[in-house]
């Protein structure tokens, strides 16, 4: 059976985030380099959680 | 005749920096293959000089394009000038060589240009915007897929590589040279234009010849320096296992020629680094449940920490912050110099 923990949370919230940034740029009339920051922000809130105020070796 | 100084100044601290910069960044490309004594320092030298130029030439006209005349319009770029920005490029990359750190020159180079722009208000914000967006996208990318590669991929691409034993077979050895031939190539195409971007701004030289330049100054350099930085510089990639460096060097190398070709300047130094944190952070979390899955978890915390200083460190979250904390503050730095410099020398005329 397939369990998720919390940091394959961490990694799909990190990818969702990356490839809504991407469809933006596409998809909308936004320039590309605003949808590339709009996915780029949430990600990096991600990462921070999953670096620092989770990071592994404290686990 | 005072401008033919100035320019032969200019010219030769572009040299400088692509000397420098062909030294320091040798160990990062060809350390695990000289590390591993597949290739002689020598052998890694001439490799070095020969793809950095080849990938100088090719890619890098595109970053130049951008520094010499997007950030701050080519018109700026007066002899004063670009010896101003090539000193505080020249100048960090020196400190670095000192420290035994590889710096992240192109974020230096930006930062100095953003001062220049800034000072003058003549920068050109839309591009800050894209390559700012470029850099935390690309950060978070290349953070992912290193992470992926360590928590789902990486024992699986440790038994495919078999590096383990010691009769490596020939295909190993030819993929470790290659990969090396690879960073060296990525590494020539985003930094010529730290070498010679004032330059082909102030039109001092035209592009071409430039690049040619820089090139041949960055593989000058490994030359010249290669054989003594090799063991000092890029250690964090030479004390990672075999298999680890080389994920992190494709990624690298691919996500650094990728950016260049787009014409956006990018740290070769930082990528590395976030992969090198990326792919240590996947492989520290595919840990957890592996230990709560023995009934660790029923052990205190003392015990676990005395359990996790016993492996090797993969993710430490001091250094981490660190590392991040020093990026942010490098490309201010040489913003806020930079910005100080033309401010106060704009006062006594036009730089």
């Amino acid at each position: 059976m397939i369990s998720l923990d919390y940091y394959d949370m961490v990694l799909g919230g990190i990818f969702a985030s990356l490839i809504l940034g991407v469809g933006v740029g596409f998809l909308t009339e936004l320039p590309m380099q605003m949808g590339l920051g709009f996915g780029a922000f949430p990600s990096l809130m991600m990462m921070y959680h999953g670096m620092f105020t989770n990071a592994p070796a404290h686990e | 005749m005072g401008v033919g100084i100035l320019l032969i100044a200019a010219i030769a601290i572009a040299g400088f920096v692509g000397i420098s910069i062909g030294g320091s960044d040798t160990g990062v490309s060809f350390g695990p293959a000289v590390g591993s004594n597949i290739i002689s320092t020598r052998l890694a030298c001439l490799l070095m000089g020969v793809f950095a130029i080849l990938g100088g030439v090719t890619v890098g006209p595109n970053v130049v394009n951008t520094m010499s005349n997007e950030i701050v319009p080519s018109s700026y770029f007066t002899e004063i000038a670009s010896v101003a920005i090539l000193l505080f490029i020249g100048i960090s990359i020196a400190y670095g060589v000192m420290m035994k750190i590889s710096v992240a020159t192109s974020q230096i180079a930006v930062g100095a240009l953003m001062g220049m722009g800034a000072a003058l208000s003549v920068l050109n914000w839309h591009t800050i915007g894209v390559i700012f967006a470029w850099w935390a996208f690309s950060s978070v990318v290349v953070f992912w897929i290193s992470a992926v590669i360590g928590r789902y991929f990486y024992g699986r691409i440790v038994r495919t590589l078999g590096f383990e034993n010691d009769t490596r077979n020939r295909l190993a050895k030819v993929v470790i040279i290659l990969v090396g031939c690879y960073v060296a190539f990525s590494d020539g195409s985003s930094n010529v234009a730290n070498v010679v971007a004032p330059l082909v701004g102030s039109g001092s030289i035209s592009l071409l010849p430039a690049v040619a330049f820089a090139g041949l100054s960055i593989g000058g350099g490994a030359f010249l320096l290669g054989s003594r930085t090799i063991k000092t510089i890029g250690k964090d990639i030479t004390h990672l296992s075999l298999e680890a460096a080389l994920i992190v060097e494709v990624i690298g190398a691919t996500t650094i020629t990728f950016l260049s070709w787009s014409g956006i300047p990018a740290s070769l130094t930082i990528t590395l680094t976030m992969c090198i944190i990326g792919l240590g952070w996947g492989r520290a979390t595919r840990h957890v449940p592996l230990i709560r899955g023995v009934g660790l978890e029923k052990k205190t915390r003392d015990d676990m920490r005395r359990i996790e200083k016993d492996r090797p460190s993969l993710y430490d979250v001091g250094i981490v912050r660190k590392i991040t904390s020093i990026w942010l503050f490098t490309p201010m730095a040489a913003f806020i110099l930079s910005f100080l410099f033309f401010r106060v020398f704009s006062f006594f005329g036009p730089v």
